[in-house]
């Protein structure tokens, strides 16, 4: 366990007051892209003087609940956990938000498609969902347009939009070795990174015989999982963010070949971040404002090889992209952004006592 | 629950926090977290569940062949664990919704058992991917 999250777990935080933050599937170090959006709101919210709790079960949550501990908000995590918190931080809270990370529906909806999944797997998450939004007092999405889809529901004042990931540091756009290795980050763990990955190597390789180009895969790739890659596939595993970071700076490009899949993805506000040109299907682009033009999107796989000769080439256009790129993660999810967005979260939150 | 307990209830809520219910055009998804056995009851008897949850008289006067359907239904719903029996103090719930004879089905599925006590997508082994769940 971190530093960060041993000191919040066994923190000095007083009886009342406060944020509670409620997250059964939190890593630590995180390995997903909801766990770093947990761990980017902590830390945030610490920044900004206030005192968190990170109760990693709803057991512990109602436990201390049933202690007597009062917070001025409660952020639960993922459906179930919400669902199971609900009663008690109700009881125990000033508000209660519900931290949506994805549309988990849609999701399972798309990957339902390729007949992966038992077809009431769907229905029953959209009703774990609409409970979530329609009993929290307002729910996060970090893209409009799940923020619209959840507003047709239950409107417009329960739900809003939130950054979700953080950025400190960002790399200027520098043109790249188009011989180097392309990037795929996300492991075999992720349900869409799989079939992103397959779609790939059966459609797109096969048209650039003629040119192959290197891909290296970044995350935890199981070796009886491998198949779905070939001989241009370099399996690096899981790597630290200092490793993470140089593949990315030294990538011609990173591709986002998702088929399926919901929300703001990790891995391209990390590719942004680094100025890594973007080879992405419309589907990896969710969540980023159509307003900055910041990758080369196709969703065909005839598309992809003009995409990618003309990225691995370089210029002034993709860095142009690039540039467009920073400047987007900056406004939106820079620290002084990130810090905003939370302020305006927690602004006026206050514990006055039991519900009626 | 004892058995006098259960023929004396007429009156029951949802068992928050493990059940969660929501109706879905004209179907209710009755989901108990518990167990991960995922319910469905359609047209007639999601307005039954609705109107059952919501503490209407179970133990209004009925004919025989209605209060037969209607005591298999809601012991199905106590068998389940989907309803427990409302707090005394609750104010009166709604009436009970009508109904055709033989329309108060409850399905239930356990093929999500495993599923969806997870995020399918996010909780599943690290090293393993999909679809090997987090050993415990």
């Amino acid at each position: 366990m971190s530093e960060l999250v041993r000191s919040l777990t066994t923190g000095f935080a007083p009886e009342v007051g406060g944020i509670v933050v409620v997250d059964e599937c939190l890593t630590d170090p995180p390995l997903d892209g909801g766990s770093r959006s947990i761990f980017d709101l902590v830390r945030t919210c610490e920044e900004l003087g206030n005192a968190v709790d990170v109760q990693r079960t709803a057991a512990e949550f109602t436990s201390a609940v049933e202690d007597g501990r009062r917070w001025d908000v409660a952020i639960l995590s993922r459906p179930e956990t919400t669902l199971r918190c609900l009663d008690a931080a109700r009881r125990s809270c000033g508000r209660v938000i519900y931290f949506g990370h994805d549309l988990h529906h849609r999701r399972l909806a798309a990957e339902a498609a390729y007949g992966n999944l038992p077809p009431g797997l769907v229905r029953a998450h959209l009703a774990l969902e609409r409970q979530c939004w329609q009993r929290c007092d307002l729910s996060l999405y970090p893209s409009s347009e799940e923020v619209e889809a959840v507003s047709a529901q239950v409107g417009s004042d329960l739900v809003a939009w939130f950054p979700y990931f953080r950025v400190d540091q960002v790399d200027p756009p520098l043109r790249r070795d188009p011989a180097a290795p392309l990037v795929f980050l996300g492991g075999a763990g992720h349900l869409p990174n799989v079939t992103a990955l397959s779609w790939f190597v059966d459609e797109v390789l096969p048209l650039m015989r003629d040119r192959p180009p290197r891909l290296q895969v970044i995350g935890n790739w199981p070796v009886e999982r491998r198949h779905v890659g070939g001989p241009q596939v370099e399996w690096l595993g899981p790597l630290s963010s200092e490793d993470l970071h140089a593949c990315l700076t030294a990538a011609p490009a990173m591709i986002v070949p998702l088929r399926t899949g919901a929300g703001l993805k990790s891995k391209v506000i990390d590719a942004l971040a680094s100025s890594t040109p973007l080879v992405t299907t419309s589907i990896g682009l969710q969540g980023i404002s159509a307003d900055f033009p910041v990758g080369w999107v196709g969703d065909k796989a005839n598309t992809w090889p003009s995409l990618l000769d003309g990225v691995r080439r370089g210029g002034d256009a993709v860095l142009g992209r690039s540039r467009n790129g920073v400047e987007y993660v900056l406004a939106t999810h820079g620290a002084d952004a990130f810090a905003s967005a939370v302020s305006g979260l927690l602004e006026g939150n206050r514990y006055c006592g039991p519900d009626e | 629950m004892s058995e006098s307990e259960k023929i004396q209830t007429c009156r029951w809520e949802l068992a928050t926090p493990d059940v969660v219910s929501d109706v879905l055009d004209d179907e209710a998804v009755i989901i108990n977290l518990d167990t991960g056995v995922y319910f469905q009851a359609v047209g007639d008897a999601s307005r039954i569940w609705v109107s059952v949850i919501n503490g209407a008289d179970t133990g209004i006067a009925l004919d025989e062949g209605p209060r037969q359907e209607l005591d298999q239904f809601v012991s199905l719903l106590v068998g389940h664990g989907l309803v427990r029996p409302r707090s005394e103090g609750d104010s009166p719930g709604t009436v009970l919704s009508e109904w055709a004879v033989g329309s108060l089905i409850l399905d239930s599925h356990d093929d999500l058992q495993d599923l969806l006590a997870l995020d399918p997508v996010h909780d599943v082994e690290s090293t393993a991917g999909w679809p090997q769940q987090p050993s415990k």
